[in-house]
């Protein structure tokens, strides 16, 4: 019974460990108990998850987009806006005159 | 309540305006939406549309579509209105343009009225993940809509609207349309144009429409598909006149039911709705057999792998500084990163950070062949199962949903069972083809049950025909929700 219960820590510090390596990728804060409960979750669906393991995908290739026939590259070409470009420039949380204003980055 | 085609009849008899039609439909939003919550927005410049699509009825110049109202769900950009996605991440957002499919509504004539509630970011089955909160269901308010286009499902059930454009990713239109008595369809990926459209999961991504009849979702389908080249997937196919080549004629047409429509794990008053469904096609001479389905199992794991990972790409894109939200955290901190990561933490609500993260480690190194790769090559062979049945038959019936309506609250905690609720719709969005609910009969409990029908390929006129013979078989009254009454 012991033993169950420290495999059950044991895999979840793991998952806690793997959410915090993925939130540094994805590049969102979580508190500590957003982290914990993420780990619980992780270890739930990523178990799900490996039911597709069974499936025999021999020689397939992956499929990206179902309508591939249909897909077309664009010309690399400028398009010009028809629109005013200051309306992006509106939605924008803070400007400095004509620019998206950053936090300074060198 | 008057669908599309009936409004349009009276609209040109001159017996009632479109700014009238307006004006009706936006004192039922304010007397009655209180009480449903499906919508986030009204369009301000609804009136001044109608007008102009009066005057162009009166000249003779109308489109198909000319003075109908139509709201969308806030995930589809249309020009000067807010566009929120049901996310504090893009609150105070207003669209710069409109997206592909409301200039084609507008080119018809359509009036929009405003932006349906939904899920955050489409990501939920319930519509209980919106920042908004949650849409009741106008069946019963104790229910959810579904969603994530439960918005648009609601409102045009409550009789809000007499349409609505929503998005389908794993069955976002057609659960909700499902759980709220309505008609929605999904086309085949690549018919609507994507632009302007909030992305999700790119590969799977299609609006639809949400409406009272399969005419009118067919109207409105024709209306707004078609190539479009700023979508680099939009189909270059010709459009068909859907809804004027319905034919509700199924004699001999091959007809395949899902065998496990009838599963343990299916609710016996599902179970009885597909049934029927399938005593009336017979009935009108369609020879139905069962078909089980291999991968059955492999659907829900494969979708969501695949729609989390490319909602982890699709959605770094909220990064504060270009539009949206920007953490006030971040404003005092001078570090680019942290403004990042404070932002998208204060941005996003709990599904969809889940998404993005589980999106992103089955993304990462070490990961990517085992997930990702893993459930692109699980997709493959799931196509190859649906085309292979598509050699014996033109089209397949299955539930929507393996449940009607659930209790707000009921599953929100427990996200497996939430996910498991689009084992039967997210096929379509896999493997591209066009699928349809429509309304089959009521539950016990007074709630809605929806019937699937999906076809081949580009095969959206099957939907539209055995979809309007089963309408008419059926004969449904058209009534006001109890829930609202």
């Amino acid at each position: 019974m012991e033993k169950t219960e420290e495999m059950r820590e044991k895999m979840q510090e793991k998952m806690a460990r793997q959410v915090e390596r993925v939130a540094k990728l994805a590049k969102i804060q979580l508190s500590a108990a957003e982290k914990d409960s993420f780990a619980i979750d992780f270890q739930q669906i990523l178990n799900f998850f490996n039911q597709i393991k069974a499936a025999d995908t021999h020689n397939l290739e992956p499929l990206i987009n179902p309508n591939a026939e249909e897909f077309f590259a664009r010309e690399d070409e400028a398009c010009p806006f028809s629109g005013a470009p200051d309306v992006f420039l509106s939605n924008a949380p803070l400007t400095q005159g004509r620019l998206f204003k950053t936090p300074p980055v060198v | 309540m008057k669908s599309i085609t009936e409004w349009t009849t009276l609209l040109r008899e001159g017996k009632v305006s479109s700014q009238e039609l307006v004006k009706t439909y936006r004192d039922e939003i304010a007397k009655t939406d209180g009480a449903i919550n499906a919508f986030l927005s009204v369009n301000d410049g609804a009136l001044a549309r109608a007008k102009a699509e009066d005057e162009r009825i009166r000249r003779g110049n109308a489109g198909r579509l000319a003075g109908i109202p139509v709201a969308l769900k806030d995930m589809i950009c249309a020009e000067g209105q807010p566009l929120t996605a049901a996310s504090k991440m893009l609150q105070g957002y207003v669209a710069p343009y409109s997206a592909t499919l409301v200039e084609r509504l507008e080119a018809e004539g359509a009036v929009i009225l405003g932006k349906n509630n939904q899920d955050e970011f489409a990501m939920g089955s319930s519509n209980e993940t919106s920042c908004f909160g949650c849409t009741k269901n106008p069946w019963n308010t104790e229910y959810v809509p579904g969603g994530s286009s439960g918005g648009s499902a609601a409102a045009v059930a409550a009789g809000l609207v007499p349409a609505s454009i929503g998005t389908d990713t794993g069955g976002s239109v057609r659960q909700p349309a499902s759980f709220c008595g309505v008609v929605g369809v999904k086309p085949t990926y690549g018919r609507i144009s994507r632009y302007g459209v909030i992305a999700y999961a790119s590969s799977l991504d299609q609006a639809g429409p949400l409406a009272l009849t399969v005419r009118d979702a067919a109207l409105l389908c024709e209306a707004m598909s078609g190539w479009d080249g700023r979508d680099a997937t939009s189909s270059r196919r010709p459009v068909p006149r859907w809804s004027e080549c319905i034919d509700p004629d199924l004699e001999g047409k091959k007809i395949g039911v899902l065998k496990e429509s009838f599963s343990a794990e299916v609710d016996p008053e599902v179970q009885a709705a597909v049934e029927n469904s399938v005593r009336i096609l017979r009935g009108l001479g369609a020879d139905v057999e069962e078909i089980s389905l291999r991968t059955f199992d492999y659907v829900v794991p494969t979708y969501y792998l695949i729609a989390m990972s490319e909602a982890s790409s699709n959605l770094a894109r909220y990064d504060g500084i270009r539009y949206g939200l920007r953490s006030d955290e971040a404003r005092k901190n001078l570090s680019l990163e942290t403004l990042y990561s404070a932002t998208r933490a204060e941005g996003f609500g709990r599904e969809v950070k889940r998404r993005i993260l589980l999106g992103t480690h089955a993304l990462s190194s070490g990961y990517y062949e085992a997930y990702y790769l893993k459930a692109c090559r699980t997709r493959r062979l799931i196509q190859n199962e649906f085309l292979e049945a598509f050699k014996r038959f033109e089209l397949l019936v299955s539930p929507v949903s393996a449940t009607p309506a659930f209790r707000i609250g009921e599953r929100i905690e427990d996200p497996l069972r939430m996910f498991l609720n689009d084992v039967f719709t997210v096929s379509a969005n896999l493997a591209g083809l066009p699928a349809m609910s429509l309304p089959a009969g009521f539950g016990k409990k007074g709630l809605p049950i929806g019937l699937q029908l999906t076809a081949p390929a580009f095969a959206e006129q099957t939907l539209f025909d055995a979809g309007a013979a089963l309408e008419r078989e059926l004969a449904l009254p058209r009534e006001v929700p109890h829930g609202v009454r």
